[in-house]
């Protein structure tokens, strides 16, 4: 009976130590668990791996350092297939604290594939509005943003001279901590009649299922997991060819299973631990009556 | 690493560190990086707003292109600051009747349109997806129903109402577990980024180099 009063009165910041732990072993000594990548995601990366060379894909970054180990990931990973594939990405972000983390995450894809800005891809930055910059870009994208995030002039830009409006895109995609989805997809993706996917938080992937459900998106990764099987997918398809090392999720999965395995044993054990000191107390009951 | 990067690594893992320390119990540290923080994020968004909206869409306007336009909206923001001055709060009714209309104008048929009635399609969907997916369409049925029931208090949950609606208690209570489910997936995740950025950037970035060159330098 003490074990289990010992266990029920357990001091958080032993579970928080184990918690601890149980993240940073995996990272020193990786434990290359499998990551399986689930038809949602797979929605995402087959469609745009269907697509010609040359295609034009809106992708907003709609997040901030704070979901950064969530979604940066994911981010990168898709600019890279952008790129293998030869796809013109034109990012942008409607958060404004998003801009720092969107520029390192280009620049250093960019580099590596030797893709140069203004001709295959465009990074436009942030703009003020939200809803106001989405129904602008339906319109016109250089009217919207008449400099990109360096201040040179779209207009001028080689790659505005093959399209100028959302419904020009091949495909939209957001990757989102916050309510953006929604946004892009009422006033971006179906009333221009683009296919859309979208990547977001672990804590707002419930909210966007029915839109998955309904094929209003083509697909969905949500959290560092769905992060992890997109970077899979693609290491799997052109990993050896253009020498892709394994991304941050993956990396941070083995961490997320143990977390996840000791949150389990946790519950079971304190569940345990609390049916026997109520029976207990019962009995104790039961005997001073 | 720049000398530059080293010193802001340096800065953000002091910074972990102070937020971190809460875990053991609140302390000085934790409430100075908080402050920090808010300050700093505070200082940002102003200086956004400044840079990517008054200077160019109001400043460079009127006095480089000559554009008076854009005093009309730069006036109604004034309005609406002026709610801080208690005799002249009226105006900002003014700014605040403007936005309300216009976004409800902008988002009531574009929300109705784009996400309310493709769901209710997807709802209703004639039974032709076959064994599996007529399975599926009936569950989505009883779950939307019941759960609409549940939240409908003009009759009393009794008999047939009080069924449906435990129905739908147990459809939301699926819904709550999926959601904390991920949420602490969302909350682990942010935790192992912090831990791959202290390891990997700092330790391995920082650290670890230093400690060699250290022992070459002894060794030598």
């Amino acid at each position: 009976m003490r074990l289990v009063q010992a266990i029920l009165n357990l001091d958080r910041r032993v579970i928080y130590t184990i918690v601890a732990l149980s993240v940073a072993w995996p990272l020193i000594q990786p434990l290359k668990l499998p990551v399986v990548p689930t038809p949602e995601v797979k929605g995402i990366f087959d469609t745009i791996d269907a697509l010609p060379a040359g295609s034009h894909i809106l992708i907003g970054a709609d997040f901030d350092p704070a979901s950064k180990p969530e979604l940066l990931p994911f981010l990168e990973a898709v600019l890279a297939h952008c790129f293998v594939k030869d796809l013109k990405p034109h990012l942008l972000t409607l958060w404004p604290s998003g801009p720092g983390l969107m520029q390192t995450a280009i620049e250093k894809e960019a580099k590596k594939f030797g893709k140069q800005s203004g001709v295959d891809y465009c990074f436009l930055g942030f703009r003020y509005g939200t809803l106001a910059v989405v129904l602008g870009m339906a319109s016109s994208i250089p009217a919207t943003f008449v400099t990109d995030f360096y201040g040179k002039p779209t207009s001028s830009m080689p790659i505005y001279q093959e399209v100028t409006k959302i419904s020009q895109m091949k495909y939209l995609l957001d990757v989102a901590a916050g309510a953006t989805v929604e946004l892009w997809l009422a006033y971006g993706a179906q009333p221009e009649k683009v296919p859309m996917g979208a990547s977001c938080t672990a804590v707002s992937a419930t909210q966007y299922y029915p839109y998955l459900q309904a094929k209003q998106l083509t697909g969905l990764a949500g959290g560092m997991k769905g992060s992890a099987e997109y970077e899979k997918l693609l290491l799997d398809k052109y990993g050896q060819q253009y020498n892709i090392p394994p991304g941050d999720a993956i990396r941070g999965m083995d961490a997320q299973s143990m977390v996840h395995l000791f949150i389990v044993l946790s519950i079971i054990i304190a569940n345990i631990c609390f049916f026997i000191q109520t029976r207990y107390e019962r009995k104790q009951r039961r005997a001073s009556a | 690493m720049t000398p530059g990067e080293v010193i802001g690594t340096w800065i953000a893992v002091g910074l972990t560190l102070m937020m971190f320390s809460f875990i053991y119990r609140d302390n000085a540290l934790f409430r100075i990086g908080e402050h920090l923080y808010l300050g700093i994020s505070v200082g940002y968004f102003v200086n956004i707003q400044y840079w990517q909206v008054i200077a160019p869409d109001v400043y460079r306007a009127i006095r480089v292109d000559h554009n008076y336009l854009p005093l009309i909206p730069a006036i109604l923001g004034i309005f609406i600051l002026l709610r801080l001055v208690p005799s002249l709060a009226w105006l900002s009714r003014m700014s605040f009747a403007l936005i309300i209309g216009g976004a409800a104008g902008l988002t009531i048929p574009n929300n109705i349109h784009g996400l309310f009635l493709p769901q209710l399609f997807e709802t209703l969907r004639p039974f032709d997806a076959g064994l599996a997916g007529n399975l599926n369409q009936i569950i989505i049925l009883i779950a939307v129903f019941s759960v609409i029931i549940f939240f409908f208090f003009s009759l009393e949950h009794k008999r047939l109402v009080g069924s449906a609606s435990k129905i739908g208690l147990f459809f939301l209570m699926i819904g709550f577990g999926a959601s904390f489910g991920y949420t602490v997936m969302a909350r682990v995740s942010l935790l192992i980024g912090r831990i791959q950025f202290l390891y990997y950037d700092w330790f391995q970035g920082i650290i670890w180099p230093w400690f060699q060159v250290a022992i070459l330098h002894r060794a030598i």
